[in-house]
């Protein structure tokens, strides 16, 4: 079975990121987990580092509403950058607001929109589609 | 009389061109009494060829015999020409208005005659009389139409307003003349009416309307459907408007409410959506995990989790049901509220608090000020401002705040400036007033406060914006509801 490298999960509900980390590490979904509570937070780790893909995560599972900076506003700084790796970005949001939905599509970086919860289901989902 | 030949010819000449003029031509005979009339006079009277016509039976052809005795004596008096126009009722009984010119004739100081003539000028005095009833018809349509109506200069100024319309915007009709159009227009709506009233002087359009606003007298807006056509004379020329000006200040104001409740009710089912989903996707997720879990100790803490996310899902409910309760009411509890009075109230709640901080507030308030308003929504509005200018002060300085009201439109605009830490609304003033949007990492941060005070300024016809300068400070401004009827 595939696996990631390096997850990351940027999300301001500690209780969801916390679960989600639980359930991945049950299913071996990644080597290792990044958690962030914002994606201001996710930024200033990510910018130093922005050069040496061994330490960027391979998926973010991200957020919308967020404080500081929200998913949106995350997006539009993380894709200015020359990423020096395969990124895969899901949006992971309790939004069923159509209008987030069409926004999401909009993103050529983002793979796919989940409405929360997430099931072990939605994991493995994501874990089938790791391009070789 | 003499019969020279220059005379003859003058004379036939005279006769022959009577008829053609279809002039009628009498003449009264005082030494002898005999009366002469010419064919033409005979037709317009209708009579026999063989009618003899004499003083008597002459006047009995007029509806006032008194107006023609009259207009005898006076011809004979002043030796100058007179003219009437009289009503008569010929021989045949048919309605004959003509016109009479005559005078009379001396010999030696005395009267010897009245000469003149007589005119049928039937066809236009009844086309004078229909005009004049239509022209009076329109008068009693403009005076008494329940809607305001107005005939209007090419420059704007004010010919004429009807009761109604001096009704409508409180002023008498001396008022309106002095004035143009443009002077009682709310300035925002100007452009828009001049652009479509060129476009009526030049022919593009047959008329306009259009939704505008005016000042009434007393320096309130009304909101006005405006209907506006040309009268142009026959050469094409413009000459002069006519409005018609309907209230609808009250449909607008309904619009308005509704527009907003719609807006409220999808923001709300939004907000319920996403907050419960948070919390119902993590309970969902929980369940399952504790059903898969096998290890006791992990089965405990995954319940513990369970129990704290139950009861943030309750809080939630509480906020929503916050919010709820400012919508439903509303109407309940409006009263006159004295804005200086109560803001010095809400400052020694939170002199404690001010203190503690080593706060300073300066403050610039007209006396006298008063809003509509729900008290406990003001009270609400004013604390969460002022301690949110506590609560983000900047770490380097004492607070400063400057607390400020000036008349907008004729309502209070109510501003609340800081030297706190502020926020950058380029990236977070579409979410500013968002429920559970908090831009800093404080603590106590909640994201209902702003949240909360959005719908209470809303809920009583308000508006509230923000301008800020991160480091530097913020202000908020409250626009408190322009006063309607």
């Amino acid at each position: 079975m595939k696996k990631f490298d390096i997850a990351c999960l940027i999300d301001d509900d500690k209780m969801f990121t916390f679960l989600v980390s639980k359930q991945m590490r049950l299913i071996h979904f990644c080597e290792s987990i990044l958690i962030f509570n914002d994606g201001d937070e996710a930024l200033r780790y990510f910018k130093p580092i922005m050069n040496s893909p061994e330490t960027l995560p391979s998926v973010i599972l991200l957020d919308i509403n967020m404080p500081v900076l929200d998913g949106w506003q995350f997006l539009d700084e993380f894709i200015k950058f020359d990423i020096p790796k395969k990124i895969t970005i899901y949006i992971v949001s309790s939004s069923i607001d159509q209008a987030d939905q069409v926004k999401a599509a909009s993103y050529r970086e983002v793979s796919n929109f989940y409405v929360k919860p997430i099931t072990n289901q939605d994991l493995l989902e994501m874990l089938n589609e790791i391009e070789d | 009389m003499r019969s020279d030949p220059l005379m003859q010819t003058n004379l036939q000449l005279y006769q022959n061109i009577a008829p053609l003029a279809g002039l009628g031509i009498w003449e009264y005979d005082l030494v002898d009494g005999s009366v002469y009339w010419n064919d033409i006079t005979k037709e317009i009277s209708e009579v026999d060829d063989d009618f003899v016509p004499t003083l008597e039976n002459t006047i009995a052809f007029y509806k006032q015999p008194d107006k023609v005795e009259a207009l005898i004596a006076q011809a004979m008096g002043s030796g100058k020409p007179e003219i009437a126009e009289l009503e008569s009722t010929n021989a045949k009984g048919n309605l004959k208005w003509v016109k009479v010119r005559m005078q009379a004739r001396y010999d030696h100081g005395k009267c010897i005659g009245i000469y003149g003539t007589l005119e049928d000028i039937t066809e236009r005095k009844l086309l004078q009389k229909a005009l004049e009833e239509r022209e009076q018809r329109f008068a009693n349509a403009f005076d008494y139409a329940p809607i305001g109506m107005a005939l209007v200069s090419l420059t704007g100024g004010w010919i004429r307003v009807n009761a109604s319309l001096c009704q409508l915007f409180g002023y008498q009709e001396e008022d309106f003349l002095q004035h143009t159009f443009q002077d009682f227009t709310f300035p925002a709506d100007l452009d828009a009416d001049l652009q479509l009233l060129h476009k009526l002087i030049a022919g593009n359009i047959p008329s306009y309307s259009m939704e505008k606003r005016y000042y009434h007298a007393d320096g309130r807006l009304i909101w006005a459907l405006l209907n506006v056509s040309l009268v142009r004379n026959d050469e094409g020329e413009p000459l002069y408007f006519v409005s018609q000006i309907k209230d609808i200040t009250e449909r607008k104001r309904n619009m308005e409410i509704i527009g907003n409740q719609n807006d409220r009710l999808l923001n709300f089912a939004h907000i319920v959506s996403h907050n419960l989903r948070s919390h119902s996707g993590n309970i969902r997720m929980l369940t399952s995990m504790i059903q898969e879990e096998q290890d006791a100790a992990e089965k405990d803490m995954l319940v513990k989790l369970l129990d704290s996310n139950a009861a943030n899902l309750l809080e939630t409910l509480e906020h929503l049901n916050e919010i709820v309760r400012v919508h439903t009411e509303e109407t309940e509890e409006r009263v006159e509220i004295d804005l200086p009075r109560e803001l010095d109230r809400v400052l020694t709640i939170l002199s404690p608090s001010m203190i503690a901080e080593q706060a300073q507030i300066t403050k610039e308030i007209p006396a006298d000020v008063t809003v509509v308003f729900n008290p406990a929504y003001l009270e609400s509005i004013l604390v969460n401002l002022v301690s949110n200018s506590l609560k983000y002060r900047h770490p380097d300085r004492r607070p400063e705040l400057h607390i400020k009201i000036v008349m907008n439109d004729g309502a209070p605009l109510l501003s609340v400036a800081d030297n706190g830490i502020g926020i950058d609304l380029a990236l977070h003033g579409h979410k500013l007033f968002g429920m559970y949007k908090t831009f800093h990492r404080h603590p106590d941060a909640r994201g209902i406060g702003l949240f909360l005070v959005k719908n209470q300024v809303e809920a009583m016809g308000g508006r509230i914006w923000a301008e800020s300068e991160p480091g530097t400070g913020t202000t908020f401004f409250v626009q408190f509801n322009p006063v309607y009827v």
